[in-house]
């Protein structure tokens, strides 16, 4: 067998009871190689989202001395873009496993194309952050 | 079935990339749990130091637990897929959460 032939597994999905259901009960295996890819896509994003969490307790922490509200809105804004990211990381992986499970086109970009956005901006934040003067 | 049938997509088995980047999702959010912690209740850090290698110590016996698993179920064929639901998507999203809002509550009290 080739190295990089897809495999399709011809189980059913009544096989044990794997959580969440609302994933595993539809549908039929997809091939393994699929399954764990998309797995690793999910982990692109909780890394993302961990990243902009260090980011916040490191805004944070800079200024620590002369708090201001920019930089605590700005570390604010930093952790509710990690929240939305690890659940669009999340939310991406039941949609996509879902329709590998159903045979179906892979959702979207819609999703990650907001974050993308929300992140560019958060980055204009940090730059207005650095360039204003500070008394 | 062979017992050389884990080899199935190539020389190499085909979630050692998923392991590696779990173990590195999870050292990443332990270290910013960690930072957090020091910061939000002024910790001794030697101490956090020395319960954060414990840590390392059990999440490493995990991971091999978890890995010979692999390997083996691997090695019988599709069971791999059988066994393994999104456990770890889930557990890893709350862990997240958790220290979310501990990051939240060190902008805010700090």
């Amino acid at each position: 067998m080739a190295d990089n032939e897809v495999m399709d597994f011809d189980g059913s999905a009544a096989t044990g009871s794997r959580y969440p259901s609302g994933v595993f009960d539809v549908g039929r295996e997809p091939d393994p190689l699929y399954t764990l890819a998309n797995e690793r896509t999910y982990l692109s994003w909780l890394r993302l989202a961990i990243t902009l969490l260090a980011a916040a307790v490191a805004i944070d922490r800079l200024f620590l001395e002369h708090p201001w509200f920019g930089s605590q809105i700005l570390a604010l804004a930093l952790v509710l873009i990690g929240f939305g990211t690890c659940a669009v990381g999340v939310r991406r992986w039941w949609a996509t496993e879902r329709a590998l499970r159903l045979r179906r086109p892979l959702p979207g970009f819609s999703g990650p194309l907001l974050s993308t956005v929300a992140i560019v901006l958060a980055g204009l934040g940090v730059v207005l952050l650095v360039l204003t003067p500070r008394r | 079935m062979r017992d050389t049938s884990g080899k199935l997509w190539g020389r190499q088995y085909p979630f050692e990339r998923n392991h590696l980047q779990r173990a590195m999702a999870l050292t990443g959010l332990a270290g910013v749990f960690g930072v957090t912690t020091v910061l939000l209740v002024h910790a001794d850090v030697q101490a956090v130091f020395g319960i954060s290698l414990l840590y390392a110590g059990v999440v490493s016996a995990v991971a091999a637990v978890s890995r010979h698993r692999y390997v083996r179920e691997t090695r019988i064929g599709f069971a791999i897929l059988r066994s393994r639901g999104g456990g770890f998507v889930i557990g890893s999203a709350l862990a997240f959460i958790a220290v979310g809002i501990l990051v939240t509550l060190l902008v805010l009290l700090e």
